[in-house]
């Protein structure tokens, strides 16, 4: 029985994170059809510019906050200023990705630049175990589990019950159509981006949180496994996000549980994920990958 | 959880963020592997034009200022290991200057940027060769790139104090090669000696998969099992993970009264910090790596300082935070205060950073003895400067050295890394202590206990 | 060592790894350029080819001293392990090309390459006995080490040759490939599929094919670099070197083997050594780091103000026969008419 807790536990955190970083990820792509590969490097510098708050005095709510809101400019102004230009330009989807590298290449080493090749941590939220079912937590394990759902729930309702959330989904279907019909798409995009900016700010703070120390390339080292939840789960669904991420964190921790080898972990994960690809690529939630003919 | 880094080297200081790796620099690693012909071509003509074949190594003007190459990655996923050769560098550089140079000339210390591999290691290096001018020592390459760079440099002989523990060196016949930090098989054996001479008899090996890491483990593992402990658990652990619990817990149930380790201070923070919830941590016996100070705040700040204090224990070169050639080292140390990156601090009491600036020592005093700066006129003197001899004089820093040097007498060399005994195959790897923690030292770190070599040995036969 | 030799040094080692980036350049032009592949796990293909090329001559493990684990370890002779590398190259291009090459749009199929990328790194690091684990494999016997003193100008020379000689053959493989009904056929494919499978092209065959070529290609490049530096290590081949080819390929031109080869020596120029010419500060991470970011910026500059690449695809447009014009008029009046 404790095993199964642990499992579930330690899944659940790898859940969380890819969950958080893999909607925001979608998000973008859902939107604007970009597949960004500066998205762990946002991460990376919206968890540096937390570090910064947080070594300075702030606590970490407030750190979170400057990491949600880093992560949100950045992402505006990544797309607004070289995406947008680019688009209108009639750019191609493979030009796009190679742009995202360069911009991944220019964050990653800004920050490098001005924080250091040294380790970052943040100043935790102490030692002291929260026990769940006879097994003890890190509280800053339970406090990432826990904001992560808060945060999942923010973007069902946002998505469900907003206008925004409507805007945006008649966006990502059919732009033109959208316009046509009155909806402000460039705002709409703009606001998706931000939104999308403050999760992936947000989950750069979980990760700083929760590998205990990072470093200017942390980040996007997480980039990929990203990429693997969300394409597990269905690109450009949110809530395939979530699923591909509560897949990959659950059996990936059970089967390093039942195998012992901890390098087993990322194989089964990235195992499924094949499997997944050769039997249905477009995920468990297709709905975005059918429309979009991503799949053919 | 998904890793997608190839390798931390973690040796040598904390793991220090490249942004190269996995990011788009890579895009321009790559790059950077192909280059112009022309300019190269230029390059060569303008040389041959200007200096008639006149070598690069050693000087041509009276008073040309010698340059001491530092090759580590300086981006990439170990990017603070260039930082840290630096580091020693200036130290030593600073002094030597300040007592006068060598011959008349003064020092100063140039990056090479190996980005943290083979493929890119070699033509930044070459380029380096080719067109520094007055290059005179070396300190590095680390283990990412000193299989391929060794040779080369080698061949254009300069005396290199290599900065890898790998095994393949340890009989290595490289004249100009040296290296005076230990090497990674009787880090391992001393590891499991000490952990054997605590009592311990059912020890978990706990490493994380990266290069640096791995090196010590085949020889903990086997010294361990020849003095007759148990190995209840043996894992490697993948990087970059968000948890290690069910990790932890696997190794927890095997009850094992000492964690034998060596991993990056991002990793061991997480895993060790998992496997608190699960169960009170056991002993820890760790390496060099594990007793640096960006290591044991990170994990203290998982963990707690006072588990911390009362559970580590690491081993590396036996060296005191006092004495004569420590004062002076800290002194050269806080003088070069603005050009060490994050700090003279956490260098304080880093036997690496000790022993690069003894390698720049031991090279400007072989200078000094040889009367010449010409490094393959000089090489032979290295051995003379560091190694035992009856009646010499004992010296702790260059000016005494040099003071020595002047009056005629024969010198031994030993800094603040320890005295150095090169064997025949330039390998000198000290005397080995364990360490523990304390945050209420200045230095946190407090010794435990000098292993004797009888000890090491009984591991290693 | 002398100036001269020293800067011959470096010319030979530039020369060299342009030859590995042009081969490799030539590769995935046929893949993206050409057919519309975008291989974005191509890097793998390289180091697979590295890897067997290294296993091949390195010989077993034991007789280097045993410090490194790996399966195999053969001791053949050149050109022996090259041939095998680059058949391995095509080889792995099948499973690879069956995950990756159904029918995805391209950022999809991008995304799904960058996985398999991954996966492989992580497997290679994950089992040390297979390939050496995160430490690599080195001490590979330098190829026609006993005519000529591996260490010396003259064999770097010839290994130049050797790597020229490897960039004809791929060059001349290519330039007939393009000329080719096959090349044709991968055009057709990459200006619109959907009219190639009507026409009665096999895209999938097709597509698997240009794969398995470009992988071939790719594999011969990793051979070439891995004897040239006798090593080879998971670092070598993180999936964004993959990007860096793209780059060279954009910069020079897609499409075309001149536009790869410009791109295979300017995008080193242009990053290598014109940053290198950026004032250095006392911080040598502020100095390196900088550098990168002026890389960044020049490709975004570059993308914005010349994204054709330097030397253009030439579009071939095909004459149309002489009664086009009534052909054409026709086609109007029945636009026209709904």
């Amino acid at each position: 029985m404790n095993q199964l807790v642990l499992i579930v536990g330690s899944g659940l955190i790898t859940a969380a994170l890819l969950a958080v970083a893999g909607v925001g990820f979608t998000l973008q792509f859902s939107v604007t059809n970009v597949l960004n590969i500066a998205y762990g490097s946002v991460m990376g510098a919206a968890a540096f510019a937390a570090y910064e708050v947080n070594k300075a005095g702030a606590n970490l709510w407030v750190s979170g906050l400057v990491a949600a809101a880093t992560g949100a400019m950045l992402s505006l102004a990544m797309n607004r200023g070289v995406f947008k230009p680019f688009e209108r330009r009639r750019a191609g989807v493979f030009t796009l990705i190679i742009l995202s590298l360069a911009i991944s290449l220019i964050l990653d080493n800004v920050v490098l630049m001005v924080g250091g090749p040294f380790f970052f941590s943040y100043k935790q939220l102490g030692q002291a175990s929260v026990r769940i079912a006879g097994v003890g937590f890190p509280p800053s394990q339970v406090f990432i589990v826990g904001a992560a759902v808060v945060l999942m729930f923010a973007v069902h309702a946002m998505q469900k019950w907003t206008k925004l959330g409507k805007a945006m989904r008649a966006t990502a279907t059919n732009p033109e159509l959208a316009k046509a019909s009155g909806v402000r798409t460039g705002l709409v995009i703009d606001l998706a981006w931000l939104i999308s900016g403050a999760l992936c700010g947000l989950a750069g703070l979980f990760m700083g949180i929760i590998v205990g120390a990072f470093n200017a390339s942390t980040g996007s080292s997480f980039l990929v496994p990203i990429i693997a939840a969300v394409v597990l789960g269905g690109i450009g669904e949110s809530y395939g996000a979530m699923l591909g991420a509560l897949t990959i964190g659950l059996v990936s921790e059970a089967a390093a549980s039942i195998a012992g080898v901890s390098a087993l972990k990322q194989l089964v994960a990235f195992a499924i994920l094949i499997g997944m690809l050769l039997l249905r690529p477009q995920g468990i939630m297709s709905g975005t990958a059918a429309q979009r003919g991503l799949v053919r | 959880m998904l890793r997608n880094k190839a390798s931390r080297a973690t040796k040598r200081g904390p793991k220090a963020s490249g942004v190269t790796a996995s990011g788009a620099s890579q895009v321009v690693r790559a790059a950077r592997k192909t280059t112009v012909t022309v300019a190269t071509a230029l390059c060569l003509a303008l040389e041959l034009a200007a200096c008639g074949g006149t070598t690069t190594t050693g000087a041509t003007s009276s008073h040309a200022t010698l340059v001491f190459d530092n090759i580590a990655p300086f981006t990439g996923p170990n990017a603070a290991f260039g930082p840290g050769l630096m580091a020693g560098c200036w130290t030593a550089v600073g002094a030597i200057n300040n007592a006068g140079g060598v011959l008349g000339h003064k020092f100063t210390c140039i990056p090479t940027d190996t980005r943290g591999d083979p493929a890119d290691a070699v033509p930044a290096v070459r380029l380096m060769l080719a067109k520094t001018k007055n290059l005179v020592g070396i300190s590095g390459p680390s283990s990412d790139s000193a299989i391929v760079l060794s040779p080369i440099l080698d061949e254009a002989h300069v005396p290199a104090f290599e900065d890898t523990g790998q095994a393949l060196f340890d009989h290595s016949t490289d004249p100009y090669f040296y290296r005076i930090v230990p090497a990674d098989d009787t880090t391992g054996f001393a590891m499991a000696a000490y952990a054997f001479h605590k009592g311990y008899r059912k020890a978990a090996f706990v490493f994380s998969d990266d290069l640096d890491a791995q090196g010590n483990k085949p020889s903990a593992v086997a010294g361990w099992e020849r003095l007759g402990g148990k190995v209840v658990a043996n894992i490697n652990l993948a990087l970059d993970q968000p948890s290690y619990t069910v990790e932890a817990s696997q190794i927890a149930r095997a009850h094992p009264n000492v964690i034998i380790t060596e991993m990056d201070p991002q990793s061991a923070s997480t895993f060790l910090r998992d496997y608190q919830q699960i169960a009170q941590l056991p002993a820890i016996v760790g390496s060099t790596v594990t007793l640096q100070a960006q290591w044991l705040d990170t994990v203290a700040k998982a963990i707690g300082k006072s588990n911390l204090q009362r559970v580590m224990a690491g081993i590396r070169q036996y060296t005191t935070p006092s004495g004569p050639a420590w004062t002076a080292y800290y002194t050269a140390l806080h003088a070069v205060a603005s050009k060490i990156q994050g700090g003279p601090g956490q260098y304080n009491n880093d036997p690496y950073n000790e022993a690069y600036y003894d390698a720049f020592n031991i090279m400007a005093l072989a200078m000094v003895m040889a009367k010449t700066t010409d490094p393959s006129k000089w090489n032979a003197d290295i051995t003379k400067v560091t190694n035992p001899n009856p009646g010499a004089v004992i010296v702790s820093t260059y000016a005494q050295g040099l003071h020595a040097l002047k009056q005629g007498k024969s010198i031994r060399y030993v800094g603040a890394s320890g005295a150095v005994d090169l064997d025949q195959y330039h390998n000198s790897s000290g005397v080995f202590a364990a360490y523990g923690y304390n945050p209420a030292l200045a230095q946190p770190v407090r010794l435990l206990a000098i292993l004797t070599p009888g000890e090491i040995n009984a591991a290693r036969k | 060592m002398s100036v001269a030799t020293g800067w011959e040094f470096v010319a030979i080692t530039m020369l060299v790894y342009l030859g590995v980036n042009l081969i490799a350049c030539l590769g995935l032009n046929l893949q993206y350029g050409t057919a519309g592949v975008l291989n974005f796990a191509f890097i793998v293909f390289q180091a697979a080819g590295a890897y067997v090329a290294a296993l091949f001559a390195v010989g077993p493990s034991s007789s280097s001293g045993g410090f490194q684990t790996y399966v195999g370890g053969w001791d053949f002779p050149f050109p022996l392990p090259w041939l095998v590398a680059t058949i391995t190259g095509a080889v792995i291009a099948v499973p690879i090309g069956l995950v990756g090459l159904r029918r995805l749009r391209s950022d999809y199929q991008a995304m799904v390459m960058l996985v398999v990328s991954l996966i492989a790194t992580t497997v290679v690091v994950s089992f040390p006995g297979f390939l050496n684990g995160s430490a690599g494999i080195a001490l590979v016997p330098p190829p026609l080490g006993t005519l000529l003193n591996p260490i010396s100008v003259q064999y770097g020379w010839l290994y130049v040759g050797l790597t020229a000689v490897c960039c004809m053959v791929v060059f001349v493989l290519v330039s007939a490939l393009a000329r080719s009904p096959l090349g044709r056929n991968w055009r057709a494919m990459r200006e619109n599929e959907a009219v190639a499978i009507a026409v009665g092209l096999d895209v999938n065959r097709l597509r698997m094919l240009v794969f398995v070529v470009g992988g071939a290609i790719a594999a011969l490049s990793g051979a070439v670099l891995v004897d040239f530096i006798s090593a080879w290590s998971p670092d070598a081949w993180l999936y964004p070197e993959t990007f860096a080819f793209f780059t060279a390929l954009i910069v020079g031109g897609l499409g075309n083997s001149m536009g790869a080869l410009i791109g295979a020596v300017l995008v080193p120029t242009l990053l290598l050594e014109g940053v290198t010419l950026l004032p250095t500060f006392a911080n040598p991470t502020v100095s390196l780091g900088l550098q990168w970011v002026v890389i960044g910026v020049v490709i975004i500059a570059f993308l914005w103000f010349r994204p054709q690449g330097i030397v253009p695809e030439r579009k071939t447009v095909i004459a149309p026969p002489d009664n086009t014009a009534a052909a054409l008029a026709t086609g109007h009046k029945a636009q026209e008419a709904g």
